[in-house]
């Protein structure tokens, strides 16, 4: 199952991948989350590498450091980096139809 | 980096190295690494207006995340671990188990002394000393199942734990036991494992009642707050009045739902043992 801060991040990585950035770093997904008003919360230190931790045990993101001469050129420490895989892609695209099933509900009447 | 800055990071990273204590070194360092970037990343940011504000706010709202998955990560190393090497970590854990041995005699010595020197009370004081009995008794009888069933054992010590939280002598004791306990990973609690012999229904019936301890452990909360009106009583009595009163109906209410759950629970495992029980001796 899939909870509603990992389909905001598979959602975010989507998006970044659209942009043409394959691969994402913590900050870097927590200030694309913190843009939304809605996911501010989820960039929380705690909170954001739990889940990424979780969502790579489930095979939905994949991760691995950078290189640390590229790092270290630019004089900073290295990054993990995370990028969505076909496992997250489909869990994204049913959490998505899901949702949209739920909008197209009717329960045939309405509290007017 | 102004002052203050440097404060909030040396405030992340020391959170951080506490918390990431006694974890596997791959984990733990993977933590410390991605924290120390995302940090970086953070102070260096163009686009960041308040990097105080939003550094503090990052951390401060991570810590319940922080303390969950840091409890989580020594459950599953620990399951993964062979036996042999869990009960070389629990010896070289020790500590914990001498203090919560240590401490689970505290409420009996306070439930004999309570029986000798106290006298008058009436069924109050009954029910006082049978109470640190009880708590005593679990802390310890969960020390001891622990060896051969951790889940049964932690649960037992949790419960007496629990009950100490309704005495003002023994409340330290069972707050020092369970803050202890799950900081250092020796009170697991749960196990998906558990029981794998059950079918499928009857095991998500059991997981329903798998908490009833904590109803307990809210109860002995909800009753330790009810003794704060009784203590500021030189206080205005009315605001305390229904503090005690609330807190001490909402700690029978809570506690009568663990002592239910805790029966359901035993029936159904008894019941499952006993119908399961012909099937695998004919297998």
């Amino acid at each position: 199952m899939i909870l509603p801060l990992e389909a905001s991040i598979l959602a975010t990585a989507v998006e970044l991948s659209r942009a043409g950035v394959d691969e994402f770093h913590g900050f870097e997904l927590a200030k694309r989350l913190r843009d939304d008003e809605g996911r501010r919360n989820l960039t929380a230190h705690g909170t954001l590498y739990k889940a990424l931790t979780r969502m790579e045990k489930a095979g939905l993101l994949s991760s691995a450091w950078e290189d640390a001469d590229q790092a270290t050129g630019e004089g900073r420490p290295r990054r993990r980096l995370y990028s969505i895989t076909m496992s997250g892609r489909s869990a994204l695209i049913q959490v998505e139809r899901e949702a949209e099933a739920l909008d197209r509900f009717d329960p045939g009447w309405s509290p007017s | 980096m102004n002052g203050t800055e440097l404060l909030w990071v040396a405030l992340v990273r020391r959170w951080a190295a506490l918390y990431t204590r006694g974890l596997p070194a791959d984990v733990r360092d993977r933590r410390l690494l991605e924290l120390e970037s995302d940090v970086w990343e953070h102070l260096h940011d163009a686009d960041e207006r308040n990097v105080r504000r939003a550094v503090f706010g990052r951390f401060l709202r991570g810590i319940p995340a922080d303390v969950w998955w840091r409890y989580h990560t020594l459950l599953e190393s620990r399951r993964a671990r062979p036996r042999s090497q869990n009960m070389s970590t629990s010896l070289r854990g020790n500590w914990w188990v001498i203090l919560t041995a240590i401490l689970g005699v505290v409420p009996l010595g306070i439930s004999l002394a309570m029986l000798a020197t106290v006298s008058g009370g009436g069924a109050i004081r009954l029910v006082g000393v049978a109470g640190a009995a009880v708590s005593g008794a679990l802390l310890i009888g969960g020390l001891i199942r622990r060896q051969s069933d951790l889940i049964g054992g932690s649960q037992m010590i949790v419960a007496g734990a629990a009950l100490t939280l309704f005495g003002l002598e023994s409340m330290g004791v069972g707050i020092i036991v369970l803050v202890s306990g799950f900081w250092t990973g020796n009170l697991q609690l749960s196990a998906p494992s558990e029981a794998p012999d059950l079918q499928p229904v009857r095991q998500q019936q059991i997981s329903m009642t798998h908490y009833w301890f904590l109803w307990l452990a809210g109860a002995a909360l909800l009753f330790a707050i009810g003794w704060i009106p009784l203590i500021a009583e030189g206080g205005d009595l009315t605001w305390g009045y229904f503090i005690w009163v609330l807190s001490w109906l909402g700690a029978i209410v809570t506690g009568s739902i663990g002592i239910i759950l805790a029966g359901l629970r035993f029936t159904l495992r008894h019941h499952t043992r006993r119908t399961d029980a012909p099937a695998s001796q004919a297998t």
